[in-house]
């Protein structure tokens, strides 16, 4: 599609239109330029004798035959006249700071433009690193006794590539079917994945213990992987194909960098909280106990309570077909946990396992101060957290 | 449903105006399509003793009153008129309408004319010109874009200069549109307001005064009073006790130190020169706009009261109507000129929307020359290539629009 050009209509900007050059302002991209560009024309001519095949059903050609294609992703000054883009810098409320170039720029995945210069994976890896940082700071100071694994899953469900996916199909941000330079600034471009194609597969990892004979426990994964506890892979390319919710993630990362950059790292936190903070996530349901007793046990033995003695609060047709026993968990004269089920073993684990979620599950409230509250300006004082040491058996 | 014919209804037979009054003459598609309700002829004596019986039926008496006829006769007051008239003889020959010469009384010297000489004569081209109305409007409308931004420019020169000099700025279409004298003024906005800053040929004593509302009180009344006549006695220059002295002639072109508007446009017409050459050299009308600063579309005209004269103005300059919802939303020169100047129409849709400067300034609004075809669509979100592509492998004509 011929793009109008609405600048050239309104009589503000009269001043004559720089002429489109081949090349955009960027030393690397003029040096890539003048590599091929002998080429280029040999190519471009051999697009119009193709172009002469053409057969319009309207009897008028479609717009100026483009030149052929040169680059992965549309040239800069595409931005400004994306009714696309505009729509969705405006539907996030972001700052005029934010130019709409860089707004297309985060949409350009490394898979689409592989140069640096135009893609999105600088503003995704810095935006990542400030997502993830504000979500674990959030997580740890709420929920302060949370287990490891318990904090890598529920960081995973706040700002993982599935939700991140959901949050920019919310935004309304629709991919293009394949990336190019005529494509309209507004799309999510990157290479897609073929149908039947394999994931892909990580090569090696680039933690030192990555032979098989090691153990990969809990505490080398906060050491060496990722903040989702998951291994980063060492050999990853930049322009393979990737499945879309990575796609999405990378551009919601980026959009989360790019407000860093040009509106501060207030107005980013501001927006984690606005778009990933603000969503529900029942962590009750991510707990998994394989030994609720021994847990118990063990934790009161480390806290110092007494020893955990399960008795049983009251019971229904014992000898019917379906009883029901309502077990208590006290520690001396403390309750610590109530669970009822059809017999009694299974009434205790429950209400140990009550118990346990009661006690992992604590939190000083919603609104408790996190570390990055002291950036502002006039902050009190910092008053040290406290975090517990987490999981009582691994 | 099948109508009845109105000559089956009894008071059909009452009808006698319809035999008794016939014209002369009845033409020949009357004749035809217009029949006589009754076939048979009714005899007038046989009629009227229809109606008589009839009558005394339904007033119950021998002598029933009101006409003998009162389908037919005339009534007792056109009887009395006739009768009075046959008794002066003064009669005219062609009978006159009876409810107008009942209304008028003849005066007793009334002289009927015979001939249309020395009567007076109401409407017609030959009009009285002395008193001829002159409306508020400009006779013509003004489409030309050009004259409509001079008229605009001189309007809001006007108001201001009258704000300048505290007059009340409704004074400001208390005169006909005369000479204009604002063409080198300049209309600046600073932060103490507009000011005006005046030319070589131009000054706001000059503006005040062509705005200055014309009374000619010494020109003789036709019926002057009393002190009127002593007023213009004592204004006269002539003495009233040396009447025979001959006055004398007073050169019209020669230019006063203070002529009025009318003295000035007199002087105007006979000179041979126009009042532009007069001022300044020739100039165009782009020149003109060009020599004016041209921040002055930009002036506010926010205060109601402003907005309002040059308003009224304005459409006594040029008489165009601004419309009451486009002043309300009018806040500077500019909209007013906006809604002045009627643009040219648009022939294609893109053109017309080329002219809402407010929807050209939406950022997420685009537009597009022509039809934005499914090709367009496919290649804005990349996938035209990539059936450009399959259909050639196929051996498929690239189709599509």
């Amino acid at each position: 599609m011929k793009r109008l050009r609405i600048e050239r209509w309104s009589g503000q900007l009269l001043q004559q239109q720089p002429r489109r050059t081949p090349s955009r302002p960027c030393c690397l991209r003029q040096k890539q330029a003048a590599l091929y560009a002998s080429s280029t024309r040999f190519s471009s001519t051999h697009a119009g004798a193709s172009s002469e095949d053409l057969i319009f059903e309207d009897g008028e050609e479609f717009g100026q035959q483009e030149q052929q294609t040169r680059y992965n992703s549309p040239p800069l000054e595409a931005a400004s006249s994306s009714s696309k883009l505009a729509a969705l810098h405006a539907r996030l409320g972001l700052s005029p700071n934010l130019p709409l170039q860089t707004m297309a720029r985060t949409l350009v995945d490394a898979s689409a433009d592989s140069n640096l210069d135009f893609n999105n994976a600088s503003l995704a890896q810095l935006g990542g690193s400030i997502m993830s940082y504000h979500v674990s700071e959030w997580l740890l100071c709420t929920y302060p006794r949370l287990p490891m694994t318990i904090l890598f899953a529920a960081a995973y469900a706040y700002s993982g590539p599935k939700t991140l996916q959901l949050v920019g199909k919310e935004w309304g941000v629709e991919t293009a079917a394949a990336p190019g330079e005529e494509v309209d600034p507004g799309f999510l471009q990157f290479s897609k994945m073929q149908p039947g194609q394999g994931l892909p597969n990580g090569v090696g990892s680039v933690r030192p213990d990555r032979h098989g004979f090691y153990r990969r426990g809990m505490s080398s994964r906060v050491v060496y992987d990722d903040e989702f506890g998951d291994t980063i892979s060492k050999g990853h390319e930049e322009n393979l194909p990737l499945p879309t919710e990575h796609a999405y993630a990378n551009f919601v990362k980026a959009v989360v960098g790019s407000i860093y950059l040009h509106s501060g790292s207030a107005a980013a936190k501001a927006f984690v909280k606005a778009h990933i903070l603000s969503r529900h996530l029942q962590i009750a349901t991510l707990f998994q106990f394989k030994e609720p007793v021994r847990e118990l046990s063990r934790l009161c033995a480390r806290e110092g309570f007494e020893y955990p003695v399960a008795r049983i609060l009251s019971e229904t047709g014992r000898a019917s077909r379906h009883p029901v026993y309502v077990v208590g968990i006290f520690s001396g004269k403390d309750k610590l946990g109530e669970g009822q089920g059809p017999s009694m073993q299974e009434a205790r684990t429950r209400a140990c396992v009550h118990a346990l979620k009661a006690w992992y599950l604590y939190s000083p409230g919603s609104d408790v101060r996190v570390p990055s509250d002291m950036e502002l300006r006039g902050a009190r004082e910092w008053e040290a957290v406290h975090i517990d040491m987490g999981e009582v058996i691994h | 449903m099948r109508r009845i014919s109105r000559s089956c209804r009894p008071i059909g037979h009452l009808r006698v105006n319809a035999t008794r009054n016939t014209p002369s003459y009845v033409c020949a598609t009357c004749r035809s399509q217009a029949p006589s309700f009754s076939t048979s002829s009714i005899r007038t004596d046989a009629r009227d003793r229809t109606l008589g019986e009839l009558r005394k039926k339904i007033w119950g008496t021998d002598v029933p009153p009101g006409l003998e006829n009162p389908y037919g006769d005339k009534s007792n007051i056109e009887k009395l008129v006739v009768s009075k008239q046959k008794a002066k003889g003064k009669a005219t020959e062609a009978p006159m309408k009876p409810n107008k010469t009942a209304a008028t009384t003849p005066s007793s010297d009334y002289e009927p004319a015979t001939t249309w000489d020395g009567l007076e004569e109401v409407g017609g081209e030959n009009r009285n010109t002395t008193n001829q109305f002159r409306g508020f409007l400009a006779p013509d409308i003004v489409t030309d874009t050009d004259e409509l931004t001079a008229a605009l420019h001189r309007a809001m020169v006007e108001v201001f200069a009258l704000k300048q000099a505290g007059l009340p700025l409704l004074d400001v279409s208390q005169t006909a549109p005369g000479f204009d004298s604002t063409l080198d003024v300049q209309i600046v906005s600073s932060t103490g307001g507009v000011q005006l800053k005046f030319g070589e040929n131009s000054s706001l004593e000059q503006v005040i005064q062509s705005l200055a509302k014309v009374v000619d009180e010494t020109a003789e009344k036709e019926d002057p009073t009393e002190s009127e006549e002593n007023v213009a006695a004592d204004r006269s220059e002539v003495d009233p006790l040396q009447t025979d002295k001959i006055a004398t002639p007073v050169d019209e072109t020669i230019e006063k130190g203070n002529p009025t508007e009318a003295e000035e446009d007199i002087a105007a017409d006979r000179s041979e020169e126009g009042p532009l050459k007069h001022a300044q050299p020739v100039m165009t009308y782009e020149e003109l706009f060009a020599s004016w600063d041209p921040s002055w579309l930009q002036i506010s005209v926010d205060d109601p009261e402003i907005k309002f004269a040059v308003l009224k103005r304005t459409l006594q300059l040029t008489g165009v109507r601004v419309p009451d919802s486009a002043m309300k939303s009018a806040r500077t020169a500019q909209s007013i000129l906006s809604h002045l100047v009627t643009p040219p129409k648009p022939r294609k849709l893109i053109e017309a929307l080329e002219q809402k400067e407010d929807l050209l300034s939406l950022p997420n609004v685009s537009m597009s020359g022509r039809r934005v075809t499914p090709i367009d669509r496919e290649k804005a979100a990349g996938r035209w290539k990539l059936i450009e592509k399959e259909l050639e492998s196929r051996g498929l004509p690239v189709t599509g629009h």
